[in-house]
C-alpha cells in the first residue's frame, strides 16, 4: 500500500505555480486505479511521486511495496550499450537471472539480431518493445503505467495484454490514460487528480463521471 | 507462435527493508553501475583505454623534456621521470574524479528514474571505477620502470595505499559537491576544470614545495593535495622526509568535503530529482 501523508506539490509552470497536492493525505488501497485528470494536472509527477523518483515539497510518501519505474519507459536505456547490455545492466541491478530473462525477451520482442547491436539504432518501436518486454521481465507488487501506447502490431498487442494479465493475477497496476475504455478493462476503481487534491472513488464509472465534469467545465478553447 | 513465459522461479522485487537488504541492494547497483560506466567511459574500442594511458604519459613526457632542457634535477629521486610519475598519478586521481563526479548526476538523469537507483550510488559508481583505473595505470608505470631498470617500487608501499585512500576520499568529497552544485547551477561544470588546473599547477606535480619561496609556500599549503603529494613523495622515496605535510589539516578537508557532499545532497534531494 501506498500512503500520502499531508503531501504538498508544486510546478513551476512559466510564471506561476501549479500546485498538484495542497497537503494531501490518503491511502492508495490494495487494488487496480487508474489516474484521471484533465492536462496539467500533475498525473505524470504523481506518478514519478509514487515510483520515488521525485519528492514532495514536503509531506511523507509511506510505500511497503515494491513500485515499478513507469511502465514502457525506453528512457533509460542507453544508446551506445546494446540491447543485451542494456538489459543485463537491469537484470543486475533488480537481481535478475539474466540467463532466463534473455530467453523470455528474445522470444517476446522477436528483435532478433538487433538485440546485439547499440539501441541507438532501434527505431522508437523496436526501443517500445524491448522496454515493454523488460518491464515485464521484472516482478513488482505494483506496476506504474503513464498513457499505455500501443506498440507494434496487432499481435504484438495481443502478446502484451497476455503478459500483462498474467502479471496482474499476483500484482496490482496504476495507470494513467485518457482512454475511458483502457481505466474501464484495467482497474476496478479510480482516482481524480483535479485542483490540488486527489479524490478516489470505489467505483471506476463514477471515477471517469468525475472526470468528465472536470473536462466540461474547462473553458473552450 | 511459441507461448513465451516469463520464468517461474521469479523474486519479486520488494523494496529492501532491514539493513544488509539495503546494503546488499546498494552494492549490486553500485557494481551494475561501474559495469556499465567502464563500458561507456572507455567503449569497446582500443582508443577509450589508449587514452586513459597517454594522457599521463604525455603530461610525464613534456615535463620531463622540459626538465632535460632546463638541466633542472628534482631534488629527489634518481630520476627526473620517477618524481614526475609520483606527482602526475595522484594528481590525475584527483582531477578525474572531480570532473567526473560533477556530471554523474546530470549524464545520469535517465537512469535515476529507476527507483532502485539513488544518486549516491552513480556518484560512487564513477569514484570507483577512477580509483581502479588509477591503480591499472600505477601497476603499469612500475611494470615499465622495472622493464627500463628504474626503481619500480615505492619505499613504504602501505603508506602509498594510506595516501591514496585519503587523497580518493577527499577527491570523492570535493567531486559530490561538485554532482550537486552542478545540478542547481548550470555553469558549476564549466568551473571544476579551471579550478582544478589551479590545484595542478600549485600542488607541486613538477617541483617541491619545500623550494618555493616563503610567501608561494603560504599560498601553497592551503591546498589540502599539496600535502598528500608531498606524502605521495615521502612514501615513495626512501630518503626523503617533507616538510609539507600536516596530515590533520588533510584528514580535517577531507571529512568537511565528505560531510558537505552529503549535506549538499540531502538538502536538494528534492531540487535535483525534480529537474528532468
Amino acid at each position: 500500500m501506498i500512503r500520502f501523508q499531508n503531501v504538498y506539490k508544486s510546478y513551476k509552470a512559466g510564471d506561476t505555480r501549479k500546485v498538484i497536492l495542497r497537503n494531501a493525505s490518503f491511502t492508495l488501497p490494495w487494488r487496480n486505479i487508474g489516474l484521471l485528470g484533465v492536462n496539467g494536472a500533475g498525473k505524470s509527477t504523481l506518478m514519478r511521486m509514487l515510483a520515488g523518483t521525485e519528492l514532495p515539497d514536503s509531506g511523507v510518501i509511506h510505500r511497503d511495496v515494491s513500485v515499478s519505474w513507469p511502465l514502457g519507459f525506453s528512457g533509460a536505456f542507453h544508446g551506445s550499450l546494446t540491447g543485451i547490455e542494456n538489459l543485463r545492466f537491469i537484470c543486475r541491478i533488480y537481481d535478475r537471472p539474466y540467463d532466463e530473462i534473455i530467453e523470455f525477451i528474445k522470444e517476446f520482442t522477436e528483435l532478433g539480431a538487433y538485440l546485439g547491436m547499440p539501441v541507438k539504432t532501434y527505431s522508437s518501436g523496436m526501443r517500445s518493445r524491448l522496454a515493454f518486454a523488460v518491464s515485464m521481465a521484472v516482478e513488482f507488487d505494483c506496476y506504474l503505467v503513464d498513457e499505455i501506447t500501443a506498440v507494434g502490431d496487432a499481435r504484438f498487442q495481443e502478446r502484451c495484454s497476455r503478459e500483462f494479465a498474467k502479471k496482474r493475477e499476483r500484482s496490482k497496476v496504476i495507470l494513467i490514460s485518457h482512454a475511458d475504455s483502457t481505466v474501464r478493462e484495467y482497474c476496478d476503481m479510480g482516482g481524480v487528480l483535479f485542483g490540488g487534491a486527489l479524490t478516489l472513488y470505489d467505483d471506476v464509472d463514477e471515477a471517469i463521471a468525475a472526470y468528465n465534469e472536470h473536462l466540461r467545465a474547462l473553458p473552450a478553447t | 507462435m511459441s507461448d513465451s513465459t516469463i520464468p517461474n522461479v521469479v523474486i519479486p522485487a520488494k523494496p529492501p527493508s532491514t539493513l544488509s537488504e539495503i546494503l546488499a541492494t546498494q552494492g549490486r547497483v553500485i557494481i551494475a553501475l561501474f559495469l556499465r560506466e567502464t563500458r561507456t567511459r572507455f567503449g569497446s574500442s582500443i582508443l577509450g583505454y589508449s587514452w586513459a594511458i597517454l594522457d599521463p604519459g604525455f603530461m610525464i613526457a613534456t615535463w620531463a623534456g622540459l626538465f632535460h632542457l632546463m638541466g633542472h634535477h628534482p631534488p629527489i629521486a634518481a630520476s627526473p621521470v620517477e618524481f614526475l610519475v609520483s606527482g602526475v598519478l595522484p594528481i590525475l586521481l584527483y582531477r578525474d574524479v572531480t570532473n567526473q563526479l560533477t556530471h554523474a548526476i546530470t549524464a545520469n538523469r535517465a537512469l535515476l528514474q529507476f527507483p532502485i537507483v539513488h544518486n549516491y550510488d552513480v556518484i560512487l559508481a564513477r569514484a570507483i571505477l577512477e580509483l581502479a583505473s588509477f591503480f591499472a595505470l600505477y601497476f603499469l608505470a612500475s611494470a615499465i620502470f622495472f622493464v627500463i631498470d628504474l626503481q619500480f617500487w615505492p619505499a613504504h608501499p602501505l603508506e602509498v595505499l594510506a595516501v591514496i585512500g585519503t587523497l580518493w576520499l577527499y577527491a570523492f568529497g570535493m567531486g559530490s559537491i561538485n554532482a550537486v552544485m552542478a545540478c542547481i547551477f548550470h555553469s558549476w561544470g564549466k568551473l571544476v576544470p579551471w579550478y582544478n588546473r589551479v590545484v595542478y599547477m600549485i600542488s607541486g606535480v613538477f617541483f617541491l614545495p619545500e623550494t618555493m619561496p616563503k610567501f608561494a609556500q603560504d599560498v601553497i599549503w592551503v591546498f589540502p593535495t599539496a600535502h598528500l603529494l608531498s606524502w605521495m613523495r615521502e612514501a615513495t622515496f626512501s630518503q626523503f622526509e617533507t616538510r609539507f605535510l600536516s596530515p590533520d589539516y588533510v584528514y580535517a578537508c577531507t571529512l568537511v568535503a565528505l560531510f558537505t557532499g552529503l549535506a549538499l545532497e540531502r538538502a536538494f534531494r528534492r531540487k535535483i530529482s525534480i529537474e528532468q
